[in-house]
């Protein structure tokens, strides 16, 4: 006998999961974020569950009728399929790109707030850019020529006062760049993948309601042709609901399109900040 | 003896563009050497402009002692598959009916000529036509109209573009294809499978004259310290990556340091990076010569690039180049000359940064050795040679 679950006990399951999930992140977050920081997380947490629309919602009858109207309803909704889910897909691709972009929107001000922590003490030991004339206010951690003795330069090694520099002098010095790259420490530059991402928003952000319906062969074309023909009759219904859902997705867009570019401008003043702190 | 003839969007005195600007030298470059030379283009400014505005009046004039004829601009989406070809008049080997959607639209979201493209069809006998840069729509079908006397000057690099059917048919279908450099052409026989006869590298040139003045440029804009820059600063050319990375290195060394940006279309530059960057707009040609000379390292940190004339034109006055290590086409330019250093990632980006900065010996030694490059190998009448001969 089978023993797969009814829908209203997957719903229950569900739930469940999604509970665990919520109490396991916050125990997670507690020690670490601060209580503003672990609200943001939650929200995004609750973004996460509920950003995927499906067309396809369990529907319940308790009596007879319920249920034959279920079934009549059932092959409306499979009947234009055709023509709803394209439109919530749409939509998901659109909400999927704002949950990612609020996220990192997140992890942003996490990092930023780290940079304004102790700039003091956060700071790499290099030296600050100077020219040659100028003492460096702390040495180097590895100089030009303590990379070329450290290197294999081989025979032909020369010093960069010499006119001109060999093609193995120049692959040492590149060497050494790539050595020294490695002991920088890393920056992540969350704007960067900001920057990406606000490219997908706007290509998701308007839903299309109205994409071509074509056919290759006969059977298609004839196809298409009923199903133009009902997408032009139902547009009263559809049309007003999407033309809605795309002003809230641009309202969406400009907000986070502004948040992205406030986190540049805080960013800037922190940068100004731990320069300066160096000159001090 | 045959007229060559350019074909490009956009060309003229006031036209930004790195293509655009080839385009302009080449031809009084092949005019020196006794080519009959035409500039076809349309009445539009450049990419920087709106794409409807009438910039350059209609018909024929002179530029530079080149005979420009300008046909009207038909803006974007207000064109498709061109009259002649969608009424089958010519035979091309691909049925262009059925090339993906988003490839016809994106040659229908550029700027075009129809009437333009109509002349090919009409008045193409005793031609041979140069189309340049490889997406545009006068470049895609006035291949397929000029047929056999159809020659590419793609301007070619890595790019989703790139991998277009559309383009990988056109690469193949026309006479030859004039890289710029070894590297691109590397990259468009790997990409098409095309043969060494195929592509040719004829190079490009850059105005050897210009000699900058270092210190006015730096009293004219009063610069102190070190000065970085980057010349033709736009967002595809990985702009906002430099900034970041020269901010963040900035914020970790702290210290006196300029990042110049100069170009049309510069990016949003936050009000407490203002001693740190100093955004210059379009510069005059002389201008940019003093910008380069004032430079004590110009970096460029775009991997779309198929020759990068502001590369050459920093090393003409001197000064060193660091380059992005993922660009084939400048890493190349760098290895040869040995005018510069290159990186991959924050971390080598600061550590370059370090090392250039202090050592001066080192800076003079790299932008010698690229200026003696760019003088033996950046001549226009070399390249316009080149060329002729792979048209002939």
């Amino acid at each position: 006998m089978s023993s797969e679950p009814t829908v209203q006990q997957l719903g229950v399951i569900l739930e469940q999961l999604r509970a665990t999930i919520r109490e396991r992140r916050f125990i997670q977050g507690t020690s670490e974020l601060s209580a503003v920081e672990q609200d943001v997380r939650r929200s995004l947490d609750e973004i996460e569950l509920h950003r995927v629309i499906s067309a396809h919602w369990p529907l319940k009858a308790r009596n007879p009728i319920e249920r034959l109207i279920n079934l009549l309803n059932k092959l409306v909704r499979r009947l234009l399929r055709w023509y709803i889910n394209p439109i919530v897909e749409q939509q998901n691709a659109y909400n999927d790109a704002v949950a990612r972009t609020l996220r990192l929107l997140a992890d942003a001000y996490t990092e930023l707030a780290e940079q304004t922590r102790d700039p003091r003490t956060s700071e790499p030991p290099h030296q600050e850019p100077r020219t040659e004339n100028q003492e460096p206010r702390t040495k180097p951690a590895l100089s030009v020529a303590e990379g070329n003795q450290e290197l294999p330069t081989g025979s032909q090694a020369h010093t960069f006062q010499h006119s001109n520099i060999p093609t193995l002098q120049r692959a040492v010095i590149q060497q050494l760049i790539e050595q020294r790259g490695q002991l920088e420490p890393p920056a992540r530059f969350v704007e960067l993948e900001l920057a990406a991402q606000e490219q997908r928003l706007d290509l998701h952000q308007r839903v299309n309601a109205h994409w071509p319906l074509v056919g290759a062969t006969l059977v298609d074309r004839a196809v298409a042709f009923a199903q133009t023909a009902i997408r032009r009759y139902l547009r009263w219904l559809i049309n007003p609901i999407v033309e809605q859902q795309n002003n809230a997705n641009a309202a969406m867009s400009s907000a986070l399109h502004d948040m992205v570019r406030l986190d540049a401008d805080r960013r800037a003043e922190v940068a100004l900040l731990r320069a300066t702190r160096h000159n001090e | 003896m045959n007229t060559i003839t350019i074909v490009i969007p956009w060309f003229g005195p006031d036209t930004a563009g790195g293509a655009e600007a080839q385009a302009r030298q080449l031809a009084v470059a092949m005019l020196a050497q006794g080519a009959v030379v035409e500039v076809w283009t349309t009445t539009g400014r450049d990419s920087f402009a709106p794409p409807d505005l009438v910039y350059y009046p209609l018909g024929i004039s002179q530029v530079d002692g080149v005979t420009v004829r300008r046909f009207p601009i038909t803006p974007p989406y207000a064109h498709g598959i061109p009259f002649h070809l969608a009424s089958r008049q010519y035979f091309a080997p691909v049925p262009w009916q059925l090339l993906p959607e988003h490839e016809i639209k994106l040659l229908s979201s550029l700027v075009s000529s129809v009437e333009l493209l109509e002349a090919i069809t009409t008045e193409r006998e005793g031609r041979r036509f140069i189309f340049m840069p490889y997406p545009f729509p006068t470049t895609y079908w006035g291949t397929i109209l000029a047929g056999d006397q159809a020659y590419l000057l793609p301007c070619l690099h890595d790019e989703p573009y790139a991998y277009y059917q559309s383009y990988h048919w056109m690469f193949n279908h026309v006479q030859r294809v004039l890289a710029n450099s070894p590297a691109e052409a590397a990259f468009a026989r790997r990409m098409y499978g095309l043969t060494e006869q195929h592509v040719v590298v004829c190079g490009e040139g850059i105005d050897l004259t210009p000699r900058g003045d270092r210190e006015a440029f730096r009293k004219r804009h009063n610069i102190q310290g070190p000065l970085l820059y980057f010349a033709g600063a736009r967002r595809q050319k990985n702009t906002d990556m430099l900034v970041r990375y020269l901010r963040e290195y900035w914020a970790r060394r702290g210290g006196a340091l300029t990042l110049m940006l100069t170009g049309r279309e510069l990016p949003e530059i936050p009000k407490a990076l203002s001693n740190l960057i100093l955004p210059l707009g379009f510069l005059s040609s002389a201008e940019r010569s003093d910008a380069y000379a004032a430079a004590d390292i110009f970096i460029n940190p775009s991997m779309i690039e198929s020759f990068s004339i502001v590369l050459m034109e920093s090393w003409l006055q001197g000064t060193p180049a660091l380059v992005n290590r993922d660009c084939d086409v400048t890493c190349e330019a760098v290895e040869q000359s040995g005018g510069g250093l290159a990186f991959s990632g924050f971390g080598e980006f600061a550590a370059a940064l370090d090392i250039l900065l202090a050592d001066a010996n080192l800076r003079q030694t790299l932008g010698s050795q690229g200026q003696a490059w760019v003088q033996a190998n950046c001549r226009w009448e070399d390249v316009a040679r080149r060329t002729i001969a792979a048209l002939a």
